[in-house]
């Protein structure tokens, strides 16, 4: 997937730049502040008009004062001119460190250390500007030094500006992991796009404006996609057809020895875009099956043929046969419990795309490019499936379904009392500590439909909860006799007075429907009167998809106090389950 | 009489949109001096739209020189823009 931008892209991105700013109407979207080592402005018509693109919006984008970006900083109110709720800290070492680097090609390698502090100083005030003001920012992991009077190129001097930099992303990576910054990587960005083909030498010398115009789109889709990635949900499940998309030829006609996979072109392109599913799978995507064939002759494929990179484990649900293949899907969807709007279906067949499209268009349809070559690059550069980190929940994901098809066999064979007596259920809750903030900014972002509010959070969001004194954050760790759940309840509670305030109540679908929410809510009505709250005030927000939470307050206790509004004395809550244990997370 | 400059001139109306100010406040002798908006970064602007809009690639020494709008329509004759 390509995702260079035409002339005309760029054209039009800046022509409506200038319109937006001259009539000033649209205050919807995010404030971004960019604070650099060099003149950055031309990168805020092709940022805004790719945070709009992606519905993130973007209401404006404040530069900071050019290469103060330390005390920048320390005082981003004041270098960015207003309020920004994202930031972007773009530098290069030489900009920073321009005589030690001098110094170091010159022969003097006792000099990177003082490149290295040099580099640590605008972490840390990167870090720093995080923590006080809670804004949530990206930190450029910097390029190779690449400047004129630093020829990087040379085979006397460029080895010591290689040892350098090695040094200095390091120190920067530490920084980042230590304070929970967003890692931009500028270095890796640099290096796809060409560092040559990205500096305009003219503009460096005019007006300290590094990069081509090509360029600056190019960092502003990788800064954006990071911010989609760190604020919406990824989609959950990548449906594959087989024949001619994981491997070349038709399995029932050319058999198993016929068909292309394994070390040969064509066979090695398929291979490699399997490999790229297996990763996926690993990193907890659902990977399944919507197969117009004889289920014998796929699953042979899986189980004998060498080439094969997908394990028939890493498939959750395989629909092979001779249905519609939406048909497929929605079965696929409905076994996983995840909604068809997070599933991306790849196909050869524009006929197959095309009648998916037209009967789900919620389904994201991606046809498998006609050259093999091409295939690899479907799922790159992709966003589907972005994600920041991956979690332990995520790698145990396919293992967890395998726990839950399980737990659906035994509750098809029992009543639900006795089903719910034989999971053996145990809630642990308390509160979220540092470490369990990837997963609950995940549940914050994915969950659509137990989800009373529907507010999403950012990692830095959740992060900066944590040590708000009114506010209290509750997870819930779940287990049963076939496996942990992990956890898959979150809770945002916000003292008032003797009130709490319910900002957020959501659960993972995976826990529903075993009395867990009810029980949940219980276990939050008695850490409230340990801590001396008398009430619980919430609300219900609908949406498209959180129907199922709608008659979820009355059901434990609580009156409507008004249209949205519900309240309950911490007495009159009820939901505790005597098949449920609740112990402390 | 043949007016020099056409009523709906190419480069008047660039210069307009790159500096953001009305098209009747532009003369040939526009300059930094004489337009406030005329500032280093619509300057930087200028270079990336004349670029693009004639196809041409303009030198740094090219690029200083353009302190009017008059020096400009003349660089970019001399590079063979034939609309300015």
């Amino acid at each position: 997937m390509t995702i260079a931008a035409s002339a005309e892209d760029l054209r039009a991105s800046r022509a409506k730049w200038k319109l937006r700013q001259s009539d000033q109407a649209d205050l919807t979207g995010l404030a971004i502040g960019i604070a650099s080592t060099f003149t950055s402005e031309p990168i805020a018509p092709y940022f805004a008009s790719q945070l709009i693109d992606s519905g993130l919006g973007c209401r404006t984008v404040h530069f900071a004062p050019y290469n103060q970006i330390v005390q920048s900083c320390m005082n981003p109110l004041a270098a960015f001119n207003d309020k920004v709720d994202v930031a972007l800290v773009l530098w290069r070492i030489e900009d920073i460190a321009p005589s030690a680097l001098h110094d170091l090609v010159g022969g003097r390698h006792d000099r990177v250390q003082d490149v290295v502090n040099a580099a640590s100083g605008v972490a840390q005030a990167a870090a720093e500007m995080q923590r006080v003001t809670g804004i949530p920012t990206l930190l450029a992991i910097p390029p190779l030094p690449y400047a004129p009077g630093l020829d990087s190129t040379s085979l006397a001097f460029g080895p010591a500006l290689v040892g350098c930099h090695t040094a200095v992303v390091r120190c920067v990576e530490e920084a980042i992991n230590a304070n929970g910054l967003l890692r931009f990587d500028f270095n890796t960005l640099i290096n796809h796009f060409g560092l040559e083909r990205a500096i305009d030498w003219r503009k460096w010398y005019l007006y300290r404006q590094p990069y081509t115009e090509q360029f600056w789109w190019r960092i502003a889709e990788r800064a954006t996609r990071l911010l989609e990635a760190s604020r919406s949900a990824r989609k959950k499940c990548l449906v594959l057809d087989c024949d001619n998309t994981i491997w070349g030829g038709v399995v029932g006609e050319d058999g198993i020895e016929g068909i292309a996979l394994g070390d040969d072109f064509p066979g090695s392109a398929f291979r490699d875009f399997q490999r790229q599913a297996a990763i996926l799978a690993a990193g907890g995507v659902f990977v399944a099956l919507a197969s117009k064939n004889n289920p014998a002759d796929v699953w042979r494929v899986f189980d004998e043929h060498d080439g094969m990179a997908l394990s028939r484990d890493q498939i959750s649900v395989a629909q092979i046969g001779w249905t519609e293949k939406a048909d497929g899907i929605a079965e696929i969807a409905r076994q996983l419990n995840i909604g068809i709007d997070s599933i991306v279906f790849v196909d050869d067949s524009p006929i197959e795309i095309e009648k998916v499209r037209s009967r789900m268009p919620e389904v994201t349809c991606l046809l498998a490019p006609a050259d093999p070559a091409e295939l690899p690059l479907l799922l790159l550069n992709n966003k589907y499936f972005d994600q920041l980190r991956v979690t332990d929940e995520d790698r145990a994901r396919g293992h967890s379904f395998r726990a839950e098809k399980n737990r659906e066999e035994m509750r098809v064979a029992t009543s639900p009392e006795e089903f719910r007596q034989s999971l053996q259920l145990t809630l642990k809750i308390g509160p979220v500590r540092p470490a369990h903030v990837g997963r609950v900014a995940q549940l914050i972002n994915k969950t659509n439909q137990f989800n009373l509010t529907t507010r999403r959070r950012s990692e830095t969001e959740v992060s900066a909860l944590l040590v708000e004194h009114e506010t209290t954050v509750l997870a819930l760790d779940l287990e049963d006799r076939f496996g942990s759940y992990g956890i898959v309840g979150v809770a945002v509670l916000k003292t008032i007075g003797k009130t709490w305030e319910l900002d957020s109540f959501l659960l993972s679908c995976r826990a529903l429907g075993r009395g867990v929410e009810h029980a949940f809510k219980a276990a939050i009505a008695e850490i409230a009167r340990e801590r001396g709250i008398e009430r619980i005030r919430a609300s219900f927000l609908p949406t498209a998809k959180n129907a199922v939470a709608a008659g979820f307050l009355g059901e434990v206790g609580f009156s409507k106090i008004s249209e949205e509004a519900f309240e309950a004395e911490i007495d009159g809550i009820r939901g505790l389950d005597p098949y449920v244990t609740v112990i402390p997370l | 009489m043949i007016d020099e400059v056409p009523s709906m001139d190419m480069l008047i109306a660039l210069f307009a949109e790159c500096l953001n100010v009305a098209s009747d406040r532009l003369t040939e002798d526009s300059s930094p001096e004489s337009i406030s908006e005329w500032d280093s970064l619509a300057a930087m602007n200028l270079v990336t739209e004349i670029e693009e809009r004639f196809d041409v690639t303009l030198s740094t020494r090219e690029i200083m020189s353009m302190r009017t709008i008059a020096i400009a329509r003349d660089v970019l004759r001399r590079k063979g823009v034939s609309e300015v």
